[in-house]
C-alpha cells in the first residue's frame, strides 16, 4: 500500500513523459533528413522538442549550444521530478543529480585549469538548478584549480579533492575527475541504506549496471588503447557492480590479450556489447543495451523506483542519440555510417 | 479608500549620485522600480525644454540600459565564512548600525577583517590537521611498540622502506582484493568512519611501482619525521606530549579567534549590512538607463512616502530632476500601478486573507474592511462561547507574540473576542448554558428564529455586496457588468423584487398584482439576457455580439438559469450560520451527555475538558472554512476581481 501512495504519481508522470518520446518513425525522419537544417526543423515542426526550439533562431543556432540547450532540457526535467518525492527518495533523487553537478564541476575546474573566461565557462554549464549543493557563483568567480578546491570546503566534494589540487598543473585533472566521478557513486550508495529491501535492489541493480558498463569501457580502453598497468586498471573500477564480480573485475585487468577479455565476458550479459571486434560500434551497443534493459522494466511497470530510474536512463539516451545525429549531419556523415552512432536500427 | 495613491517618479541626475541615491532608497525601502528604458519610450519620462534641462535633453539621445557589474561572490561568501565563525566562537552584542555606501571601502574593510580572520583561521586549522596527524602517528607506532629497534632504523632500512598511508575506505577494498599483486607489505592499524590508516613496507627495489599503485586509489602519505628517534615505546611518549602541545595551543586559539570575532563584531555585522544593501540597489540599478553622464529612474512610490522621499532628495541639493505623475496621467497602459493596502490596526490582519482570494486592482475598492465585518460577525454568530473564545483569544495572542505569525495571531485574537461577545449573547462558557444568562437568545431554545436570522443577515451581507459590485463596475466604466450583468444593478434589482415579494406573501399583503411581478421579473431576466448587445448600443459600438449571436445566447440563456439558481441558493447559504451556532451547542450536548453517563467524577470532567478541545480544534476549524467560503464564493464572486499587483518595494533588511 505504501508504494502505491509513494510512486504511483511519479509513475504516472514517467508514462506521461515517455509519451513525449521519439518515435521509431520520428527517428528515421531525423536520421533521413539530407542536411541539418532540415533536420533542425523536423525536430521542431514534428516532435515534442518543438516547444523547447520554440523560442530560437534555427538559422543562427550553433550546433555546440544546441547541445547545451538539450542538456538542460534535461536537467530541467530531472528537477521537476525532484518534486515527486519526498522523504529517502527525495534524497536518493538528489544524489543521483549531483552526477550531472559533477559533469558541470568538472567543465568549471578545466575551465580554470585552461584560464577560459568567466563568461565562457558559465555559458557550458548545465545543472544549475534548485537542486545544487555548490555555489556557482562563488565557484565561478576563483581564479584556478586550487582556489576551486579550496572554495569546495563544507561540500561534499572537498574531501577527496584536498590532495589532489596540487599535482594537478603537472600531472592534469585525471585524478580529479576520477574522484569526482567516484563521490557520485559513493554518496548514492550512502544514501541506499535507508530504502526497503525492493527498492534498495532496485536502485543497486541500476547502479550496479552503470558501474559494469563503465568499469568494461575503462578496461577496454585501458588495455586497448593507453597500456595502463593493471593495479591502476584496477584500483580506478568501481565496484559493487551488478553482473560482474569483484574476481571477473580483476581478471579482465590481468588480460594478457582481447581474446581473454572476450572469454570472461561470455557468461554475462554484456558479451553482445563487445563481441564484435570493431570499437566504433561499442557505444551503439552499449546504448542499445542500456535501452533493451530499461525499456523492459518499463514496461514491467511497477510500483518502485525502477520506473522513474529507468526513464531518466532512457531519455537521457534519446538525448545523446539526438546530440549525435545533429553533429553527424552537421558534419555531412553519410547515413549507413551515421547509424553506427545511434541506439536505433533502422 | 484603503488603497494607497501611488505616484510614478521619475528621476534624472548625475550618474556620481546614483549609487548614493539608489542605496539611501533601498534604505527608505520605498519604491517599487520599473523599467526606465521603457517609461522613456513610452514617452512618460518627459523633460520640459528649458534651459536647466538642456544637458540632460542632449544626453537622452544616447541613453541605454544601465549595466550593473560589481562582481562581489567571492566576498559573500567570505562574510558568510566570517559570520559562521560567529556563530561557532563569537557571541553577539548590540551595535550601532553604520552604512558604508562607498563600494571599495566595502571591499578594503572586508578584505582586512576577513584577512586577519583568515590567517588565525588557518594556524587553526593547520593545529587541527596536526592533531589528527599526531593522532595518527600514535596509533601507528603503536602497532610496533613492542619492537625493540630503534625507530631510526626502521625508517632507514637498506632494503625495505616504511611507509604510512591514509586511504578511503571504500579504495582499501580494492587494495584488500587486489594483494597478491602489490609487491607491499600492508597491515591497517587505523580504521575511522571513512579513511583506514594502513602501515606498509616495500622492498625498495619495488618502491616505484607500490607509489604508484597507492597513489591510484588515493593514498595520502602520512610522512613520520626525522626527529622520532630511539625505541617506539620511547617515541610514544614524545608523541603523547606534542599531542597535549598541540591541543594546548588549539584552546589558545580558539580563544584568540573568539576575541578578535567579538572585537570586530559591529565591523563585521556593518560590513555585511552594506553588502545587503549593495545587492538591494544593484536590484534597482538594473531597471535604471544611463547615458555617459546621467542616470534614469522610474517607480512607483506610495503617497505615504512621499514627504521622506522628498527629505531624502533634498540631501541632494536639487541635482536630481523629479517628474511625478499619477497613475491616471500615464499614458503608458502597460503600466499598472501597484497596489498598496492601507487599513488601521483593527482591520489590517484581514489583508491577508483577502491576499490569498488576490491583491484588489490599483482602482478596486478594498474589501478588507467589509470582510473583517462581516466574517468576524459570523464568525462568533456560529462560535459563540465566552471560554472557548477565550482560548481563541489566548492562542492569537501566542501566535502573534511567541511566533510572530502577526496576521494568523491577529485574526484569532478578533474572532476570539467577537466569539466572546457572542457567547455572553447565547449565554455559553465552555459549552455549559447554565453557568451565565443569555443576554439575547438561547439558539437550542429558539431553532427557527436562528435560522430564519441568519438568512436575514446573509440577504444584509448579500444586498452590501451588491451594491460593493456596481460600484466597482462603475468605477472601471464597465457599463455591461455594472448596470445589465447578474451581479449589476439589473440582477440586484431582480433580488430585491424577490425579495419583496417572499416577504409580502409572507405576510399575506399582497403588494402588486401578479401580472406586474411577473412582467418586472421577465424585464430584469431579459436585461441580464441581452447584457452584451445593450452595453454595445450605449457605447455606440458598431458589433452587437463579440463572439457570434448564436454562442452568445447559448451562454448567456444558461447565465440566465444560473441567476436563478445562484441568488436562491446564495441567500439559503447563510443558513449555515446558525446551523453552525447550533451545532455548536449540540455537538457540546453529546459531550455532556457522555459525560453523565460515566460514574466517576474524575472521568466526566475529563470527557468535558476533551469534549471542548475536540470542538475548539474541529469546529473552529470548520466554522474558520465555511466562514471564509461565504465571504470568497458567495460575496467575493458579487464584486470583487482581485486582479491586481502587491506593492513590493526593494527594501533593505537589516541583520
Amino acid at each position: 500500500m505504501g508504494s502505491v501512495v509513494k510512486f504511483s504519481a511519479i509513475n504516472t508522470k514517467v508514462k506521461a513523459l515517455m509519451g513525449k518520446m521519439l518515435s521509431a518513425d520520428q527517428y528515421s525522419k531525423l536520421l533521413n533528413s539530407k542536411d541539418l537544417k532540415s533536420t533542425l526543423n523536423v525536430l521542431k515542426e514534428e516532435t515534442s522538442y518543438g516547444e523547447l526550439l520554440e523560442a530560437y533562431n534555427l538559422e543562427k543556432l550553433h550546433r555546440g549550444d544546441l547541445e547545451i540547450i538539450l542538456h538542460k532540457y534535461y536537467i530541467n526535467i530531472y528537477s521537476k521530478l525532484i518534486n515527486y518525492f519526498n522523504g529517502e527518495y527525495r534524497k536518493l533523487i538528489k544524489a543521483f543529480f549531483i552526477r550531472w553537478e559533477i559533469e558541470d564541476l568538472k567543465v568549471i575546474i578545466r575551465g580554470k585549469y585552461l584560464g577560459r573566461s568567466k563568461s565562457e565557462i558559465e555559458s557550458r554549464l548545465i545543472a544549475r538548478s534548485p537542486l545544487n549543493t555548490i555555489n556557482y557563483d562563488y565557484l565561478l568567480a576563483l581564479k584556478n584549480v586550487e582556489e576551486v578546491v579550496e572554495g569546495l570546503k563544507g561540500s561534499i566534494y572537498y574531501k577527496s579533492l584536498k590532495n589532489l589540487s596540487k599535482d594537478s598543473s603537472a600531472k592534469g585533472l585525471f585524478r580529479i575527475e576520477t574522484e569526482l566521478d567516484f563521490v557520485y557513486f559513493t554518496s548514492i550508495r550512502r544514501e541506499l541504506k535507508h530504502l526497503d529491501n525492493e527498492n534498495k535492489e532496485v536502485v543497486q541493480s541500476i547502479l550496479g549496471l552503470e558501474g559494469d558498463l563503465l568499469n568494461l569501457g575503462w578496461i577496454y580502453r585501458g588495455k586497448t588503447f593507453y597500456n595502463i598497468p593493471p593495479e591502476e586498471l584496477f584500483n580506478y573500477t568501481i565496484y559493487n557492480g551488478y553482473k560482474l564480480s569483484k574476481e571477473n573485475i580483476k581478471k579482465l585487468c590481468y588480460i594478457n590479450n582481447m581474446e581473454e577479455f572476450n572469454n570472461i565476458l561470455e557468461k554475462t550479459p554484456y558479451a553482445t556489447i563487445y563481441e564484435k571486434d570493431d570499437s566504433n560500434l561499442i557505444e551503439k551497443r552499449e546504448r542499445e543495451f542500456q535501452k533493451k534493459y530499461f525499456k523492459k522494466i518499463l514496461r514491467e511497470n511497477k510500483t518502485n523506483i525502477s520506473m522513474v530510474m529507468s526513464y531518466l536512463v532512457v531519455y537521457r539516451i534519446e538525448i545523446r542519440d539526438i546530440i549525435s545525429i545533429i553533429e553527424q549531419k552537421r558534419y555531412d556523415m553519410d547515413i549507413s555510417q551515421g547509424i553506427n552512432y545511434v541506439s536505433v536500427t533502422l | 479608500m484603503a488603497i494607497e495613491k501611488m505616484h510614478m517618479l521619475n528621476l534624472v541626475g548625475g550618474i556620481a549620485d546614483f549609487d548614493k541615491l539608489t542605496k539611501m532608497i533601498a534604505l527608505e525601502g520605498c519604491m517599487q522600480p520599473v523599467s526606465a528604458l521603457q517609461e522613456i519610450n513610452s514617452s512618460d519620462f518627459v523633460l520640459k525644454t528649458s534651459t536647466d534641462n538642456i544637458e540632460a535633453l542632449m544626453d537622452v539621445s544616447y541613453i541605454r540600459p544601465y549595466l550593473y557589474d560589481k562582481e562581489y561572490n567571492i566576498s559573500l561568501k567570505h562574510i558568510e565564512k566570517l559570520k559562521d565563525a560567529q556563530k561557532t566562537f563569537g557571541k553577539s552584542f548590540e551595535y550601532e548600525k553604520e552604512m558604508i555606501f562607498d563600494f571599495d571601502t566595502m571591499e578594503k574593510q572586508l578584505s582586512e577583517v576577513y584577512g586577519k580572520y583568515e590567517a588565525l583561521n588557518t594556524r587553526l586549522e593547520d593545529l587541527k590537521e596536526k592533531q589528527l596527524y599526531l593522532k595518527s602517528t600514535y596509533e601507528a607506532l603503536g602497532f610496533l611498540k613492542t619492537v625493540s629497534l630503534p625507530m631510526e632504523d626502521i625508517t632507514t632500512m637498506k632494503n625495505f622502506q616504511m611507509g604510512l598511508y591514509k586511504v578511503p575506505e571504500q579504495n582499501m577494498l580494492k587494495i584488500k582484493a587486489n594483494y597478491e599483486n602489490i609487491p607491499s607489505v600492508i597491515k591497517s592499524v587505523i580504521k575511522e568512519k571513512e579513511f583506514i590508516i594502513f602501515l606498509s613496507f616495500t622492498p625498495i627495489l619495488l618502491l616505484v611501482e607500490s607509489e604508484r599503485i597507492f597513489k591510484s586509489a588515493n593514498c595520502e602519505k602520512i610522512i613520520v619525521p626525522d626527529h622520532y628517534t630511539g625505541l617506539p615505546k620511547d617515541v610514544l611518549v614524545t608523541v603523547r606530549k606534542e599531542m597535549n602541545e598541540v591541543q594546548q595551543s588549539i584552546g589558545e586559539l580558539q580563544k584568540e579567534l573568539s576575541n578578535f570575532l567579538n572585537e570586530n563584531y559591529k565591523t563585521i555585522n556593518n560590513i555585511q549590512n552594506s553588502y545587503e544593501l549593495e545587492q538591494k540597489s544593484g536590484e534597482i540599478k538594473k531597471s535604471a538607463a544611463c547615458t555617459n553622464e546621467f542616470f534614469y529612474l522610474s517607480g512607483w512610490i506610495p503617497d505615504s512616502f512621499m514627504t521622506s522621499l522628498n527629505k531624502l532628495l533634498m540631501g541632494f541639493d536639487e541635482r536630481i530632476l523629479i517628474i511625478k505623475k499619477l497613475p491616471h496621467e500615464i499614458s503608458n497602459k502597460a503600466s499598472i500601478p501597484p497596489t498598496m493596502l492601507k487599513n488601521n490596526k483593527l482591520f489590517k490582519p484581514f489583508e491577508s486573507m483577502v491576499g490569498m482570494y488576490g491583491v484588489p486592482s490599483y482602482d478596486e475598492i478594498d474589501p478588507t474592511i467589509f470582510l473583517a465585518i462581516t466574517y468576524t460577525l459570523m464568525f462568533g454568530a456560529m462560535f459563540g462561547d465566552v471560554g472557548q473564545g477565550l482560548v481563541l483569544f489566548l492562542g492569537g495572542f501566542m501566535l502573534k507574540n511567541k511566533l510572530r505569525r502577526n496576521n494568523l495571531g491577529g485574526v484569532f485574537e478578533r474572532l476570539g473576542v467577537s466569539s466572546i461577545i457572542f457567547g455572553f449573547l447565547y449565554g455559553s462558557i465552555f459549552g455549559s448554558e447554565t453557568v451565565i444568562p443569555a443576554l439575547l437568545i438561547r439558539p437550542m431554545d429558539h431553532i427557527n428564529d436562528i435560522l430564519i436570522a441568519a438568512i436575514i443577515f446573509g440577504c444584509g451581507f448579500l444586498i452590501l455586496g451588491f451594491v460593493l459590485g456596481i460600484t466597482n463596475s462603475l468605477r472601471r466604466k464597465d457599463i455591461e457588468r455594472g448596470f445589465f450583468g447578474k451581479e449589476g444593478l439589473a440582477g440586484f434589482l431582480f433580488y430585491i423584487g424577490a425579495l419583496t415579494l417572499i416577504v409580502s406573501v409572507v405576510y399575506k399583503t399582497p403588494l402588486l398584482p401578479t401580472t406586474i411581478w411577473i412582467i418586472y421579473f421577465i424585464f430584469f431576466l431579459l436585461l441580464i439576457l441581452l447584457k452584451q448587445p445593450l452595453a454595445n448600443i450605449i457605447l455606440g459600438k458598431k458589433v452587437l455580439f463579440e463572439a457570434g449571436a448564436k454562442d452568445y445566447f447559448i451562454e448567456s440563456g444558461f447565465e440566465v438559469v444560473e441567476t436563478l439558481l445562484s441568488m436562491f441558493s446564495n441567500t439559503l447559504s447563510f443558513i449555515r450560520v446558525g446551523a453552525f451556532a447550533l451545532n455548536h451547542v449540540g455537538l457540546f450536548v453529546a459531550f455532556s451527555a457522555m459525560a453523565s453517563m460515566t460514574k466517576s467524577g474524575f472521568a466526566s470532567v475529563l470527557i468535558l475538558i476533551l469534549g471542548n478541545v475536540i470542538i475548539i480544534c474541529l469546529e473552529g476549524l470548520i466554522v474558520f472554512i465555511q466562514g471564509l467560503r461565504l465571504e470568497y464564493y458567495e460575496l467575493f464572486s458579487k464584486y470583487y476581481e482581485g486582479g491586481g499587483v502587491a506593492f513590493e518595494p526593494v527594501k533593505v533588511k537589516l541583520k
